[in-house]
């Protein structure tokens, strides 16, 4: 039996409400754009923006054929657009040079942050900067960032990376750094292992044992491998100075917190290439495919002067960045990313 | 090429059925067939349309009450319609049946006319013995699976219509997976619009539903080649809007249903014996024409914007446009069936979830079927290869 009770149509015998009666049509005010491509974004099939309309035809056809010709589980036939990133290109950990003259020369901050901005803008994708990232684990400042699209990138130079994307051959920590009862466990171990390649791989040990162990010697080691980061190092030495506690359990914590949240360390720079939980491109400073030599030998000038050669090869290293730059917002415009 | 005008005519040549099924929308089941001289006063009525309106494509499908008892009509009609209009207009022919009636040769004079076989099928039998008996409630299964095996052996590609139910709900993943296990690849899923469906129903749908995505999920990573109108309907309303929703519905227009009465109808859900017809949604008769002014009210009824659905972002994508849909649940055709509304609105995220996953996962044969214009044609024609 149906009863209506305040307006509302109840099934007495099966105690249920009938929606039907009650219900209205309501428009659904939000709702996000479906991660996978529409009729208006380009056909996954077209490989190349380029591709004819002959090409894009025998691309189907075959895409389609390709289905049946391998049997289930087939790993298809069709290459789509892959992200052009890949974690080895990026060149980290970074191992510093020792000495030597002839080392390739790198793109700067500035020029690199002014290309990829640009490429982005053109794509109607406006970014703002130095936005906190925090997600699944990764935690890091994306140097561009479009928050409505949810998309951005990295560029990858010693400013935004953590110590341990680094090797040198410089030690982390020295034995004049150490504190006194670090010291005296130091030199007992020394005694013990003398000088040997075992000792060395011991004394490393124990340096980054101690490292991991106390805030003190964290940021002795970020110091140390800061580079051209003077407000960050300014920081740590006026609380170093002011400081003394050093065997505090939290010491440094909060100039360590803030480090770890603005930096990206070497595990996370992996899963910001992985692209599962972020669309943020990793552009780095150390891929080899923006390293130029502007050294291109000497010429004589008109008035038989000897003067540097000028060489295109540092206009070909940013005509290379954009096209990564590009590829990348393509790549992630198909996924239906944004 | 030339391009394509579509003309579609629904026979209704009898209200009789052998099924008593709990949601027919075609009203009481009386014997009452198409006379002789209504089924050639309809395709005199038809044939002008067609030339009228310069088709070169008619479509006859053949709806009911259950068509199979009036076969000898059946051909009757299709065979008139070849001879009338020639080569010039392409006819197609399609059948929407309970299979009772189907036999192998019967499948196989239908076969030799091109008429496509559709099988009315829920689900499992138990589904089918609940909400589809036959008129002595005699054991369906062992009919149904002769039938299956007969109409898949003439058609691989056969679709199986299913209507959803508040009841049936409760078991769609289990009638949808026993419909596919007969080798019934090509599903169209519609629910009970006139149905009382409460808000338990849809939760309990919802549920089902998410079932049903994953089972999806592993038929595209098997690379099976199939088709689910309630998943792939609205993945192509995202991958081919324009074509696969919008205001599309053409009823009244080059769409009519004919009565066994021979009384017009745009659409088939309107169609019921004299004594339950809705008079006010008849636009005439073979004999006497199609009233221009019943003609023009209701499509300018079917245009009008939905103010209840201002501002909706699914608004492109949702069942609404569907006029029959509305009519069924609003009796109104400009009216948006709030059941269809809440569908749409608990369906599409779930089939969008699973869209992103697996294109996410560039899996092939969801790249395939909802971006390649060519897929359905290869996949048919290799499908037909390969049985």
């Amino acid at each position: 039996m149906i009863k209506s009770v305040f307006g509302i149509f109840i099934d007495t015998k099966n105690k249920s409400i009938i929606m039907k009666n009650r219900l209205k049509v309501t428009p659904i005010r939000k709702y996000k754009t479906p991660r996978y491509p529409s009729y208006l974004d380009e056909s996954p099939l077209l490989m190349s923006r380029k591709v004819t309309k002959t090409g894009y035809y025998a691309t189907a056809l075959l895409g389609a054929f390709g289905l049946f010709a391998f049997s289930t589980n087939s790993n298809a036939t069709l290459e789509l657009k892959e992200n052009p990133i890949k974690f080895k290109e990026l060149g980290f950990p970074h191992t510093y040079a020792m000495y030597g003259t002839g080392l390739p020369d790198r793109l700067d901050r500035e020029t690199a942050v002014d290309i990829i901005d640009s490429i982005f803008l053109a794509n109607k994708i406006e970014l703002s900067k130095e936005v906190p990232i925090s997600k699944n684990g990764l935690s890091f400042n994306a140097t561009g960032y479009n928050e409505k699209h949810n998309i951005g990138y990295v560029w990858l130079d010693h400013q935004s990376t953590a110590s341990d994307c680094f090797n040198s051959w410089r030690s982390s920590l020295n034995k004049s750094a150490l504190l006194p009862q670090d010291l005296d466990a130091y030199n007992k171990l020394m005694k013990e292992v003398g000088d040997s390649y075992e000792g060395y791989q011991k004394e490393k040990d124990f340096f980054e044992n101690l490292i991991k162990q106390r805030g003190y010697y964290k940021l002795l080691k970020i110091k140390r491998y800061l580079w051209r980061n003077d407000a960050l190092e300014q920081k740590i030495e006026t609380y170093l100075r002011e400081n003394k506690n050093y065997l505090d359990v939290d010491y440094g914590k909060e100039i360590l917190e803030q480090y770890d949240n603005e930096k990206v360390d070497l595990k996370e720079m992996e899963q910001i290439v992985d692209e599962k939980d972020t669309s943020i491109a990793t552009f780095s400073k150390y891929d080899s495919r923006f390293a130029y030599n502007s050294f291109g030998g000497y010429e004589k000038d008109e008035n038989g002067k000897l003067v540097l050669k000028e060489t295109d090869t540092k206009k070909e290293a940013i005509k290379d960045l954009e096209n990564l730059v590009q590829e990348y917002i393509d790549w992630a415009k198909s996924e239906g990313r944004f | 090429m030339s391009k394509v005008i579509k003309y579609t005519v629904n026979f209704h040549i009898t209200h009789d059925c052998n099924m008593r099924c709990s949601y027919c929308y075609a009203g009481d089941k009386v014997k009452a067939s198409m006379s002789q001289s209504t089924i050639e006063a309809s395709i005199d009525f038809v044939v002008g349309e067609v030339q009228r309106k310069k088709a070169n494509k008619l479509i006859i499908a053949f709806l009911g009450g259950e068509p199979l008892m009036e076969k000898q009509q059946l051909f009757h009609i299709h065979d008139t319609f070849k001879k009338r209009l020639g080569d010039e207009v392409k006819i197609v022919g399609q059948l929407s049946t309970n299979g009772l009636l189907l036999t192998d040769s019967l499948m196989k004079e239908l076969t030799e006319r091109n008429i496509m076989v559709s099988l009315s099928l829920d689900g499992t039998p138990e589904t089918m013995q609940k909400q589809r008996p036959t008129i002595g409630n005699s054991d369906y299964s062992k009919i149904m699976q002769r039938t299956i095996k007969s109409v898949l052996k003439y058609n691989l590609f056969t679709n199986a219509f299913c209507v959803v139910t508040p009841e049936s709900s409760k078991k769609l993943y289990d009638n949808i997976t026993w419909i596919y296990d007969q080798g019934l690849h090509f599903i169209n899923c519609t629910l009970d619009y006139s149905a009382q469906w409460t808000y338990q129903d849809f939760e309990v749908l919802a549920t089902e539903y998410e079932k049903l995505s994953k089972w999806y999920e592993e038929r595209c990573n098997n690379v099976e080649h199939f088709y689910l109108s309630s998943f792939d309907e609205r993945i192509q309303t995202h991958t081919k809007k324009p074509v696969a929703c919008g205001n599309k519905c053409s009823i009244g227009n080059n769409q009519i249903s004919i009565a066994p009465n021979g009384d017009i109808y745009p659409c088939m859900q309107f169609v019921k014996p004299a004594h339950q017809a809705d008079k006010s949604v008849q636009l005439g008769t073979v004999k006497g024409g199609v009233v221009a002014s019943k003609l023009l009210q209701l499509q300018s009824d079917i245009i009008k914007d939905k103010p209840e659905c201002s501002g909706c972002k699914l608004k492109d994508r949702c069942s609404t446009w569907c006029s029959c849909i509305n009519y069924s649940s609003t009796k109104s055709v400009s009216k948006a069936s709030p059941v269809a509304c809440h569908h749409e609105k608990m369906l599409i995220p779930i089939v969008d979830k699973m869209s992103a996953k697996l294109w996410k996962e560039k899996n092939q044969l969801f790249i395939q079927k909802h971006y390649n214009p060519l897929y359905s044609f290869v996949a048919q024609a290799m499908t037909t290869y390969k049985g």
